[in-house]
């Protein structure tokens, strides 16, 4: 069983020497962090956007103030319980949507 | 109140140190998170990450809030989760793929400065001092409440609990344990939260709320600028979780960058579950009980209200389930907090003196008094202290997280031209505007001016500003970006080879 650091090292080393002589292997890496932090970026702005979409709805439409579900304001129903929902469905969107890539990458590294 | 809170509490608080005594066999070194991670499934890597995460501001402080503010306090249960989503897009995968262990190490490794990690050191010890000073402070209000005692006896027994358990224990409690204390801390929360809405239906119960407290950004309850703390609240946990010192440590447990996302969607599940009944038992305690509101106490809605609202032995068995489960919340998340500080003092200030001994022995030393220094500085800040919100105190940790390493983490990670100095500027700048600001709204509050508000929340001024910071001085010093920047970054974002691609990859 080798040390954290040692294992890291070696990875680095491993990545080191792949980008050292391969010049196609960089620009698919370069690729791949760029469409990462793009699927990253869009994620966040959907989860964001939900999120402050709320309050903003309930102020701008007051009426909406006084529907109430089982006793229960809608407004608070939503915020309080509604918006997991949305923000564990972008999670889960994201994590397949990034090994996708990922396993794009790994196929375009091994033909390259 | 009963006795049998009493004997819960004791029994969780003998439970988690006996577990921190008998774990001194079991885990002793970081190398068995490696063990670990062979063996741990995301599942319960995610359960033990949400058990150490789960402090009294989440056991008790929404509740309390809820109460006293009404909806827009919902914003806490919502950023605390979303946090871990910030921090599943942005940097989950890269930081397991970077190998570090703590935010000191990743800091060194990616910018090859060893004044960045001694930086960053000191940031974690006063971001672990912040979020220690809430967790005594719910224990000192919950004893006091339940058995009359003072409020300094509670503090110290989780004082000396947390210390027993962690330098007896060694550097960190299984991941099996943590993961028990969720599971634990989510049924003390959800039974009484779920008997509390049947009794509510059953009974028809009083009407969910007055008029303002259920109306968004209305100030309710006397709290100034509402839009400004609701933003500065959203930026300070969005962006603080990715930065707090005892959950970097946990995703090491996952052997690789794909199952490092994995685990943190499980924990956005997770979170999302328990985030569900704090503020219901909030909500009920505003209809049953509105008079708590002039007692200033509104931190003990979840202990007093089950008994207010069902009589009887029921009610006690809840309260006294209650009372365990904040008392697991105090005890895991300090002694993972003390963990974290004890580890990063004993290796950047304690391991200074005396370089030379660096043997196992004086290590392990080192730790303990690591600890016995992280858990007695918050101690005395918290018997010094009067009663603070525990919620509040808790996003002020928050706030200083996201106005340093948050910047660190997402620019180290996506951005090649950080530089030193851009980086070193960030962490020196955000922290000191935001520690500034909040320890002086802790010294020398309560303000009623506007720019006191400013003080007590000021991530949505800060954070904006050690970003700046970062990026113009990294724009001014091109010459000292780190040398090995493309190398490290092509660590953190290449994806771990299958093992047969990997094979594959090798004979090519």
């Amino acid at each position: 069983m080798s040390h954290p650091r040692t294992q890291a090292a070696q990875r680095a080393r491993i990545t080191a020497a792949a980008n050292a002589d391969a010049g196609p292997d960089d620009a698919i890496l370069r690729s791949l962090i760029t469409a990462q932090l793009r699927l990253s970026l869009t994620a966040g702005a959907f989860a964001v956007g939900v999120l402050l979409g709320v309050p903003v709805l309930l102020i701008a439409v007051p009426q909406l103030q006084d529907i109430t579900v089982a006793r229960v304001p809608l407004g608070w129903l939503v915020l309080a319980a509604g918006v997991f929902p949305a923000i564990i469905t972008s999670g889960w969107v994201y994590t397949r949507a990034a090994e996708r890539h990922e396993q794009r990458y790994r196929v375009l590294v091994d033909d390259a | 109140m009963s006795n049998a809170d009493v004997i819960a509490i004791g029994l969780i608080t003998l439970v988690s140190v006996a577990i921190g005594l008998w774990g001194t066999r079991v885990s002793r070194s970081t190398s068995d998170f490696l063990v670990a991670s062979r063996t741990v499934t995301p599942f319960w890597n995610a359960s033990a990450i949400s058990g150490e995460y789960l402090s009294a501001a989440s056991f008790l402080g929404i509740a309390g809030l809820v109460y006293l503010y009404g909806i827009d306090m919902l914003w806490y249960p919502i950023g605390y989760t979303v946090g871990y989503l910030v921090l599943l897009l942005f940097v989950a995968a890269p930081l397991r793929r970077s190998g570090a262990y703590t935010i000191p190490d990743f800091a060194e490794a990616r910018l090859e400065s060893l004044a960045v990690r001694r930086v960053s050191a000191a940031l974690v010890v006063i971001i672990g001092w912040l979020y220690l000073l809430p967790q005594f402070q719910g224990a000192g209000l919950t004893l006091s409440i339940l058995t009359g005692a003072p409020d300094w006896v509670g503090k110290l027994v989780v004082a000396v609990a947390v210390i027993v358990s962690v330098v007896a224990g060694g550097m960190r409690s299984i991941t099996f344990v943590q993961a028990f204390q969720f599971w634990f801390k989510l049924t003390a929360i959800a039974l009484p939260a779920i008997t509390l809405l049947v009794v509510w239906y059953r009974d028809e119960g009083p009407a969910f709320a007055t008029e303002g407290w259920q109306v968004p950004l209305s100030g309710f309850g006397g709290r100034d600028l509402a839009v400004y703390t609701t933003i500065s609240l959203v930026v300070a946990t969005f962006l603080g979780t990715m930065g707090l010192p005892h959950i970097l440590v946990r995703f090491y447990t996952n052997p690789d960058g794909a199952s490092a996302r994995r685990t943190t969607l499980v924990v956005l599940m997770l979170l999302s579950a328990f985030y569900l009944f704090p503020p219901v038992i909030g909500a009920l305690g505003r209809a049953y009980a509105p008079a708590l509101a002039a007692t200033g106490q509104a931190d003990v809605v979840v202990l007093v209200l089950p008994e207010l609202v069902v009589p009887g032995p029921w009610g006690q068995l809840l309260t006294a389930l209650v009372s365990a489960g904040a008392f697991a919340a105090f005890l895991s998340t300090a002694s993972g907090l003390a963990v974290s500080v004890a580890g990063v003092l004993s290796q950047d200030v304690l391991g200074q003196f005396g370089r030379s001994a660096r043997r196992a022995h004086s290590g392990v030393r080192r730790f303990r008094q690591g600890t016995v220094i992280a858990v007695v500085v918050p101690l005395i800040l918290a018997l010094a202290a009067g009663r603070l919100n525990i919620a509040e105190t808790v996003a002020m940790a928050f706030a200083v997280a996201a106005s340093t390493f948050c910047p660190l983490l997402l620019l180290g990670i996506w951005w090649p031209r950080l530089s030193v100095p851009g980086a070193l500027a960030a962490l020196i700048v955000g922290g000191t505007l935001a520690v500034t600001a909040v320890t002086s709204a802790l010294l020398l509050g309560p303000f009623t001016s506007w720019w006191g508000t400013l003080l007590i929340e000021p991530a949505a001024w800060s954070v904006p500003i050690a970003f700046a910071v970062a990026i113009i001085v990294s724009l001014l010093t091109p010459d000292r970006i780190p040398p090995h920047t493309r190398r490290t970054l092509a660590l953190l974002h290449t994806p771990e080879q299958l093992p047969e691609q990997g094979f594959t990859a090798r004979n090519r």
